[in-house]
């Protein structure tokens, strides 16, 4: 019901069935469309449906391949030895670098790396890493401008850390102020502040031994934090998926529109479009 | 694609769909589109955000396939979800709410979307005025609230039962009816201030429509419902 329903006080309700308005019916049937699509539309739609269906087979092709790292990721990331350094009011993450999406989650792995991440903490809790061998990333941070920063080499993890900052996993005010120490220096100790999750394995939905979990919560409405972000960005509005969440982001220090389209049971499919929504950047599905 | 696809019902397509038959949708979306590109084109008023919106429809459709429940027909929802798209293509552009007759008729039937049931043998002049009366019914139209001019389209045009389109706007038969009534009667005072009708309804309590005109009018029957025989 919208306000074109109603009828205001001692206005005229007209009847559906009404005799008078049979010649508007009349002129309504005769202004309907009977051509089919116009070619150029025609084209534009297969050649979209092409890309859908390209999308599709890539997607399937990447459960495939995430089915076979779970078989050994275990192990991987029990070698990994990565440490989650938090600062007072930021974090930061410190992975091996090039490790790309093998951060796959794995309940196993997360139990074997929490050991060895609670023998680190013991033994002084330090970066225990050759400095060169990790770089630092801050996935689901604001920038100056309240947009989150995503990068395209990991997508899929940045997409989940973001889902994560938005469902409060870990807090907007947490993500703003990235970090407080560089991995890089590694020989100036950082002391991590223990927060009660800590004592769960897992930090900000990233598992303690540093690998990036790829579950985050749906994200189904703009947050609060968001909104004023998401007004000032009207430029880049993106391809304005009916039912889907667009948020404004960077993408590689870019500008671009972060569409959350409505989850599944399993899992929700993350999008970085282009501000004009012509172009499809990077995509995800990141399971719950 | 395959022929064995065109054996398919609608129902089975979008079960093989979101079992991954790759093709499925395709074939599915096709049988439709021309319909359903008759809905968005006359739903948003132009070329342009009717094919954006039949896009984007077709996008959502093919990625929300796993959430179709069966308690509708395959075209009820896939009409539900161009609707959808166009009328909230629609309402990002009201600004366009006091839209002119279009004088651009001519590009307009080039597109297939004003002149496009016109009679090719019929002479020029009745071609015209004819033309001529469906851009001014175009015009009116496109000035009515999107949720009367949605139910228009899809009752009056497009000649879907009541009980369908309440399914395809989420909404009860009773709205429908009350949306097509009033939206009817704007029409007829938007068309008697044009000159197009004269005979037509009691005044407009929204619009007084003081003058009757007989400058033009017509008598035609209701549309006949497509794609099979409809209640």
């Amino acid at each position: 019901m919208t306000d074109d329903d109603q009828t205001a006080p001692g206005e005229h309700e007209p009847s559906f069935d009404d005799p008078a308005y049979d010649e508007i019916r009349g002129l309504l049937a005769d202004a309907r469309v009977s051509e089919p699509v116009p070619t150029d539309v025609a084209a534009r739609l297969d050649a979209t449906l092409a890309a859908l269906k390209d999308q599709a087979r890539t997607h399937q092709d990447r459960s495939s391949v995430v089915s076979l790292r779970r078989r050994t990721v275990g192990r991987v990331l029990a070698a990994a030895a990565a440490v989650v350094l938090i600062g007072a009011g930021g974090f930061s993450i410190v992975r091996n670098a090039g490790d790309g999406s093998s951060n796959a989650d794995s309940a196993a792995a997360g139990s074997a790396a929490d050991q060895q991440a609670q023998s680190d903490a013991g033994s002084g809790g330090a970066e225990k890493s050759a400095p060169n061998a990790h770089e630092p990333i801050v996935p689901g941070a604001l920038d100056a401008i309240g947009q989150t920063s995503l990068r395209s080499a990991h997508f899929a993890q940045d997409a989940a850390a973001t889902m994560r900052a938005l469902s409060g996993t870990i807090t907007l005010d947490q993500a703003r102020t990235p970090t407080a120490a560089s991995p890089s220096s590694s020989d100036a100790p950082v002391a991590p502040s223990v927060t009660p999750s800590d004592t769960t394995g897992t930090r900000g939905g990233y598992l303690a031994n540093g690998s990036a979990a790829l579950t985050a919560p749906p994200v189904t409405s703009t947050p609060g934090d968001f909104v004023s972000a998401t007004k000032a960005a009207t430029g880049c509005a993106g391809p304005g998926l009916p039912g889907a969440v667009t948020l404004p982001a960077t993408l590689d220090g870019v500008p671009v529109a972060l569409v959350f389209h409505p989850p599944t049971t399993t899992a929700q499919l993350v999008e970085a479009w282009s501000c004009d929504g012509t172009k499809l950047l990077a995509s995800a599905s990141v399971p719950h | 694609m395959t022929a064995a696809h065109e054996e398919l019902d609608d129902t089975e397509l979008l079960a093989a769909h979101r079992a991954g038959d790759p093709d499925a949708f395709g074939v599915l979306f096709t049988r439709h589109r021309d319909r359903l590109w008759a809905v968005a084109l006359r739903t948003t008023g132009n070329p342009e955000d009717a094919a954006d919106a039949l896009q984007e429809a077709m996008i959502s459709a093919f990625r929300r396939a796993v959430d179709f429940r069966g308690d509708a027909l395959v075209t009820t929802w896939l009409h539900r979800i161009v609707v959808n798209a166009s009328l909230d293509r629609l309402r990002r552009n009201k600004v366009r709410a006091a839209q002119p007759l279009p004088d651009d008729l001519e590009e307009y039937a080039g597109r297939g979307a004003v002149l496009a049931t016109e009679d090719s043998d019929a002479d020029p002049e009745a071609r015209a005025l004819q033309a001529d009366r469906k851009g001014t019914v175009l015009a009116a139209l496109d000035r009515l609230p999107p949720d009367q001019k949605a139910a228009l389209v899809l009752v009056d045009m497009e000649g879907y039962p009541v009980e369908e389109v309440a399914r395809m706007l989420d909404c009860p038969t009773g709205t429908v009816k009350s949306r097509c009534a009033r939206g009817r009667a704007r029409l007829a005072g938007l068309l008697r201030e044009s000159g197009l009708t004269g005979t037509t309804g009691p005044p407009d309590a929204s619009d007084p429509g003081p003058q009757q005109t007989t400058q033009q009018t017509t008598q035609q029957q209701k549309p006949e419902p497509r794609g099979g025989a409809r209640t």
